[in-house]
């Protein structure tokens, strides 16, 4: 009797801060998704425009729409000559870490614009170099149908070179890039 | 023998406020001082007073956990089996440090930045497991209330005591503001680790000094 309150009680405490937490999580999505400066900063940046820090958002604003999809955002850029690129926020499983990626893709849904990451944790040195900037310019223009190869030599349009010593990085990356784009095409069927 | 050895120990009871809450609410600032006294939360108060605002940050952060996790467990601190009483503490407290956690990262961004994992580490914080289980468990919510308040306060007053000392000498800013005139050089290591030990030393010694000398009178 004595353990069967004792399961009982905890199950009620578990299950009461479970619904609470979930409930704080799902308010914080909601809430900051209005506070990512940063995110736009980096966004304004891969279209080569300069803003201080004061009027980031309002250019953000100026040159980008934004839809929303679940809890996912897309951004969709109004500048010329990038106007229809869609820019938006995936993240997934690295080797040891949450590896955060930024996908530009062109209005025709067939090519990448470009690559970024915004954050990853992976080996210094080794699986770490995906942030290097030669790494990522391989990135611009390739093909994304039907998906994104990191292989060994980059011979077709959809595939770049992976990172010597850093297979399990690559692979994860790769799987990560290919199942935004998924995520976009899910999330943006038939409309614009 | 003298009244504050009854003190330590307060008797079940008491009113909204009476005058021996006052009691508590001072033995928890001043005798059972969390950082000065009891020396728990060593290690986040070594790692944030750098910066006042921070430590302005991580103090009412500690504040409001205590008080709430001290409120929830008095209040229901019969209902608590025996046996599982600190995985329950455990429960309630990290519950409300993720709450906590994520409202900084929203409304403060750029301080919640700076103290890192600091303020996810308030769940393991010994301030408030051991007020939970030394107090909360075995008194009514007023005075637990009291008593956390009381601790709470304690540890603010120390943190913005060390990070005052810290950031004066080490950036000579008060609170952002230049003071100390930017010829004088600051003393750097008060703003690093081993500056935080030393100062920390220094307190404890001045507050020592201090105790003694009150009870000798």
């Amino acid at each position: 009797m004595k353990t069967f309150r004792t399961v009982l009680f905890l199950l009620i405490l578990s299950t009461v801060c479970t619904l609470f937490l979930s409930g704080g999580q799902f308010l914080y999505l909601r809430l900051s998704s209005r506070f990512n400066i940063e995110l736009y900063g980096t966004i304004l940046g891969m279209f080569g425009i300069d803003a201080e820090e004061e009027e980031i958002e309002a250019s953000f604003h100026k040159n980008f729409d934004t839809k929303t999809v679940g809890v996912s955002n897309f951004y969709i850029c109004k500048l010329e000559p990038f106007s229809g690129t869609v820019v938006f926020k995936h993240d997934g499983p690295g080797l040891w870490s949450n590896i955060e990626i930024l996908v530009a893709v062109k209005k025709n849904r067939e090519e990448l614009y470009k690559l970024g990451i915004l954050s990853q944790a992976e080996t210094p040195g080794m699986g770490a170099r995906i942030i290097e900037e030669p790494f990522l310019k391989q990135f611009e223009g390739i093909e994304i149908r039907p998906d994104v190869k990191l292989v060994k030599f980059s011979i077709r349009s959809n595939e770049v070179d992976a990172i010597s010593g850093a297979t399990k990085t690559s692979n994860y990356l790769e799987s990560i890039i290919n199942k935004a784009i998924v995520k976009m095409d899910q999330s943006l069927k038939g409309g614009n | 023998m003298p009244d504050s050895v009854n003190l330590r120990t307060p008797k079940k009871g008491y009113r909204l406020f009476s005058s021996k809450d006052a009691l508590v609410f001072k033995e928890g600032l001043w005798h059972n001082n969390p950082i000065f006294g009891m020396m728990l939360g060593l290690c986040s108060t070594l790692a944030v007073t750098n910066i006042m605002k921070n430590a302005l940050v991580m103090s009412a952060s500690v504040l409001i956990v205590l008080v709430v996790n001290s409120a929830i467990i008095s209040s229901i601190r019969n209902l608590i089996p025996e046996k599982v009483r600190m995985i329950a503490y455990m429960l309630i407290t990290s519950t409300l440090v993720i709450t906590i956690d994520m409202t900084l990262k929203i409304f403060m961004p750029d301080a919640s930045k700076a103290m890192g994992p600091y303020v996810a580490l308030i769940i393991t914080n010994c301030i408030i497991m051991g007020r939970a289980e030394a107090f909360a468990a075995r008194n009514t919510i007023n005075v637990s209330i009291v008593d956390a308040l009381g601790v709470g306060l304690g540890y603010t007053f120390s943190l913005m005591t060390i990070s005052v000392f810290r950031e004066i000498i080490g950036f000579g800013t008060f609170f952002g503001f230049q003071i100390i005139p930017e010829a004088i050089a600051p003393i750097k290591i008060f703003t690093i680790p081993p500056g935080a030990f030393f100062s920390l030393g220094i307190f404890i010694l001045i507050i020592n000094i201090i105790k003694r000398k009150g009870g000798k009178e």
